[in-house]
């Protein structure tokens, strides 16, 4: 088994449950350590924590990060850092004026290039995530491939589970007409 | 080139400059362009949220593993750590040779055992006039066993109203989704304040025990139930003598 500093991005894409245990072991004890600063429960610590690493995991995922221009923890604390920011802000919490904010300020060349986007479902989403986790295996991955990981058609062609470009289109398109479709006969049911 | 190539490159992230402006401009003025952006939109957002759900289980049984690993030895000194670790090396090497001929299957114990305790707060309404808030949200996600969504709802709720069952549920979905050592927090809590499942919480902490396989606390708790006659006592008289 490799060190972290050594996993690459293939590595992370692979996305084999021994890397990510191993990158979320190596990573946590540092990412706790530093967040000691800011007065959060354990808990909510480990929280911040588990949302930072899958943000990072996304921004691998999607590409957003093609290279590594600094370490994986300084990615995940910058990330968290971000988080923490946002959480208290939503918690509407009053920060002491002896507090430094800049401390809290992430590393923002590296975060603006990331995509963070913590809002949750709305409720059409909530709809939609329903009938999608009903939809069948090939559509579910092929929607994740298109959408998720922002792959091209060509792309998807050269992982060599379809045979033409039009296959895919086409498959892509009936699995998107089927969602729409149980979306709209769950409404009219109702 | 047709709207749905332009849909395509996209969200493929591959639009040129040009492409981009008539793709800006679909958006402001054609109604149907915008409901199929929209929708793809949102395809998008469910897929990503879906990879999250996969991977947050799998962070919660990472943190779990590392609890486990972390038991608490630094008040001891050397010599005594190493008295300790010989006389653990003795136990676990006697408990695997026990174990390998008499065996207690404790996930198997626990199986037989655990019945997720029902939504007795809620009803949940269809139809068109039923209000969807985050308390039914919630209880719609833990009756469809989608544990980490509950878990969502149920903080949620939690920091809204706090509602007197909030800890039992948020406990049952915890132990739904194997983040063990926060479904013992949140059990006992409900048990330390004496919340309204409190008997109930005492036979879930009991299993939550035995699925950590800590058979000690595991007992304790049992032995508890039945001295109190509490919630599930036959239930606990059976079990424990399996245990044992």
């Amino acid at each position: 088994m490799h060190r972290a500093d050594n996993i690459t991005l293939e590595d992370l894409r692979e996305g084999s449950d021994e890397v990510l245990k191993q990158v979320y072991e190596e990573n946590r004890d540092k990412f706790i350590n530093f967040a000691k600063r800011y007065n959060l429960s354990h808990e909510d610590v480990v929280d911040v924590y588990q949302d930072a690493y899958i943000a990072f995991y996304d921004n691998i995922m999607n590409g957003k990060v093609q290279s590594f221009t600094s370490s994986i923890s300084t990615y995940i604390i910058s990330i968290g850092k971000y988080l923490i920011l946002d959480k208290l802000k939503k918690n509407n919490k009053t920060i002491n004026p002896d507090f430094d904010i800049s401390i809290l300020r992430p590393e923002e060349e590296l975060i603006d290039a990331l995509d963070l986007d913590t809002k949750k479902l709305t409720t059409e989403q909530e709809l939609l995530r329903k009938h999608f986790n009903a939809l069948g295996r090939k559509c579910k991955e092929l929607l994740d491939l298109f959408y998720y990981r922002g792959f091209t058609i060509k792309e998807i062609l050269e992982l060599g589970s379809y045979n033409s470009e039009n296959v895919i289109k086409s498959t892509k398109s009936r699995c998107l007409k089927t969602l729409k479709e149980h979306i709209k006969d769950s409404v009219s049911d109702e | 080139m047709n709207k749905d190539e332009l849909l395509y490159h996209y969200f493929s992230n591959s639009l040129t400059q040009a492409q981009e402006e008539l793709f800006q401009n679909l958006l402001k003025t054609d109604p149907e362009f915008k409901a199929q952006f929209d929708f793809e939109n949102n395809v998008k957002r469910v897929t990503k949220e879906k990879r999250h759900l996969d991977l947050k289980a799998k962070l919660g049984s990472f943190e779990s593993d590392i609890k486990k690993k972390n038991i608490p030895i630094a008040k001891f000194n050397f010599s005594l750590w190493k008295i300790a670790a010989s006389v653990a090396l003795l136990i676990i090497a006697g408990w695997f040779g026990y174990n390998s001929f008499f065996g207690v299957d404790y996930e198997n114990l626990y199986s037989e055992n655990y019945t997720k305790y029902p939504n007795t707060v809620v009803p949940i309404l269809k139809g068109p006039d039923a209000v969807i808030t985050t308390e039914i949200k919630a209880f719609q996600a833990y009756e469809s066993n989608d544990d980490l969504n509950a878990i969502l709802f149920f903080k949620e709720l939690k920091a809204q109203k706090n509602p007197k069952y909030i800890d039992f549920y948020l406990a049952q979905s915890y132990l739904g989704s194997n983040q063990i050592e926060k479904a013992i927090t949140h059990f006992s809590t409900v048990i330390e304040m004496n919340q309204e499942f409190s008997e109930k919480a005492k036979w879930y902490l009991a299993l939550t025990y035995l699925k950590n396989s800590d058979i000690l606390k595991a007992t304790e708790q049992l032995k508890e139930i039945i001295s109190e006659e509490a919630y599930k006592a036959q239930e606990a008289k059976e079990l424990l003598k399996a245990i044992n």
